[in-house]
C-alpha cells in the first residue's frame, strides 16, 4: 500500500484550514496535529487499508481517514484531560478551556470531513451512522474507566471493549463501508479482539512504570491488579491494602521493586500476556478467514504493530 | 480455570519447567489458552528466566 500517511495529514490540514478561521484556533490545531502525527496516524490508515483490501478505489479515502483520525484526536485529548496522566503532549500543556475547546471542534471538524468526502451520500450516511454508534459505546466504556467502577473480570472486558476496541472497530469499518459493503461482523470481529490484546498489553506496560499512568498507585482494576487483589498470599495484603485504602501513597512510595515481584511470583504477569496472546491469536486466526484481508495481512500488522 | 491453573503453575516450580517443555496435562484449560500459555512460556524461556512482558507485536 502507498504512504499514506502525508495524504491523510495533508487533508487534515486542509479540513482545517477551510473551517477554522481564527488564527489562534488554527495554530493550536497545527500543534495538537503535530504531536498527533508523531504516531503516524495509525487509525487513518486502518481505514485506508480496509478501503483497499474490499476493492476500493480513488483518493477520496483519505477525507474519511483524515475524519477516522480528527475523530480519534478529539477522544485522546478527552481522555489525556480527564486522566491528568500525560503532561507532555502538548493539549496538555495548553490552557485547559483551550484544550477542551479544540478538541470539542476536532470532533465536529471529522463530522464535517465526512460530509465533505466524494463518496456516495447514502454510504457516507450509513458509516457516519456507524462512527457514531462506536463513539457512543467508547462513551460508556470511558465513563466505566473514570467512576473505576470495574470490579470483576468480567467488567474489565465490557470496559475495555467498549472503550478501546470500538475505536479500532471504527477505524476499520469506516474503510469497509465505504465501498458500499454493509457492516461485515467479520472484520468487527477481529477488531474487536486485537483492540482488546492491545488494551490488556497497554495495562501490563502501564503497571510496570511508577508514575502517574500506573494503575497500581491510581487503585484501578485491571486484569492485572484484579488478579493481585484476589490473591490469597498474606505477604501481598499490603496491596489489598492501599487498594482499599488502608495505606496511602506515602506508604507504598518505596515499594516498587517488591510490587513488580509480587507480579512475577503470583503469576499475575504470565496471566496477563497469556489472555492478552489469547485475544491476538484469536484476532489472528479471524484474519485469515476473510480472503480479501488475508492477502494483505502484512499490511494489517505492520500498522498494529506500531499501535 | 486458566486463572487457577496459571497461579498452580507460579506456586509450583517443577509444574512450571514440565508446562514451558510442554509435557503437561492441562485440564481445565481451553485449546486456544493450552496455546498462549505454550506460546507466552516458550518466549519466556527464550529470552530470560523469570518472568517478563511479552509483547504480541
Amino acid at each position: 500500500m502507498e504512504d499514506c500517511v502525508p495524504k491523510i495529514e495533508f487533508e487534515m490540514r486542509e479540513m482545517v484550514k477551510r473551517h477554522f478561521t481564527v488564527d489562534s484556533l488554527i495554530q493550536y490545531a497545527y500543534l495538537f496535529l503535530m504531536d498527533r502525527l508523531k504516531e503516524q496516524l495509525p487509525f487513518g490508515r486502518l481505514t485506508v487499508l480496509h478501503y483497499r483490501m474490499f476493492g476500493g478505489e480513488g483518493a477520496a479515502v483519505y477525507r474519511a481517514a483524515a475524519a477516522v483520525e480528527f475523530l480519534i484526536l478529539a477522544t485522546d485529548i478527552f481522555d489525556d484531560l480527564q486522566d491528568q496522566d500525560a503532561p507532555k503532549q502538548a493539549w496538555s500543556e495548553a490552557p485547559l478551556p483551550i484544550a477542551l475547546h479544540l478538541a470539542a471542534a476536532f470532533l465536529t471538524l471529522s463530522q464535517q470531513a465526512m460530509m465533505d468526502s466524494e463518496f456516495d451520500s447514502s454510504h457516507v450516511q450509513t458509516t457516519m451512522k456507524m462512527m457514531n454508534l462506536q463513539l457512543l459505546q467508547a462513551a460508556n466504556g470511558q465513563m466505566m474507566d473514570l467512576m473505576n467502577v470495574v470490579s470483576d473480570e468480567q467488567s474489565y472486558f465490557q470496559s475495555i471493549k467498549q472503550k478501546s476496541a470500538a475505536l479500532i472497530v471504527h477505524a476499520c469499518m469506516t474503510g469497509v463501508m465505504l465501498t458500499g459493503r454493509g457492516w461485515h461482523p467479520i472484520v468487527a470481529e477481529y477488531a474487536v479482539e486485537v483492540g482488546m490484546a492491545a488494551q490488556i498489553k497497554n495495562d501490563i506496560r502501564d503497571l510496570l512504570r511508577w508514575d502517574e499512568k500506573n494503575d497500581f498507585l491510581q487503585r484501578k482494576k485491571t486484569l492485572l491488579t484484579l488478579y493481585m487483589l484476589e490473591d490469597a498470599v498474606d505477604q501481598h495484603n499490603w496491596i489489598r491494602d492501599y487498594f482499599e485504602g488502608r495505606l496511602n501513597e506515602a506508604d507504598v512510595a518505596d515499594k516498587r521493586g517488591l510490587l513488580e515481584e509480587a507480579y512475577e511470583k503470583s503469576g499475575a504477569m504470565l496471566y496477563g500476556s497469556v489472555v492478552m496472546r489469547t485475544h491476538y491469536n484469536r484476532f489472528m486466526e479471524l484474519l485469515e478467514s476473510v480472503p480479501e484481508v488475508a492477502v494483505h495481512k502484512e499490511m494489517l500488522l505492520s500498522i498494529l504493530a506500531k499501535e | 480455570m486458566l486463572k487457577e491453573f496459571i497461579r498452580s503453575l507460579a506456586q509450583d516450580s517443577q509444574l512450571m519447567n514440565l508446562a514451558t517443555s510442554g509435557n503437561l496435562q492441562m485440564a481445565g484449560v481451553t485449546p486456544a489458552e493450552k496455546r498462549a500459555i505454550f506460546e507466552t512460556l516458550s518466549i519466556q524461556a527464550d529470552k530470560k528466566d523469570n518472568y517478563q512482558l511479552v509483547y504480541w507485536t
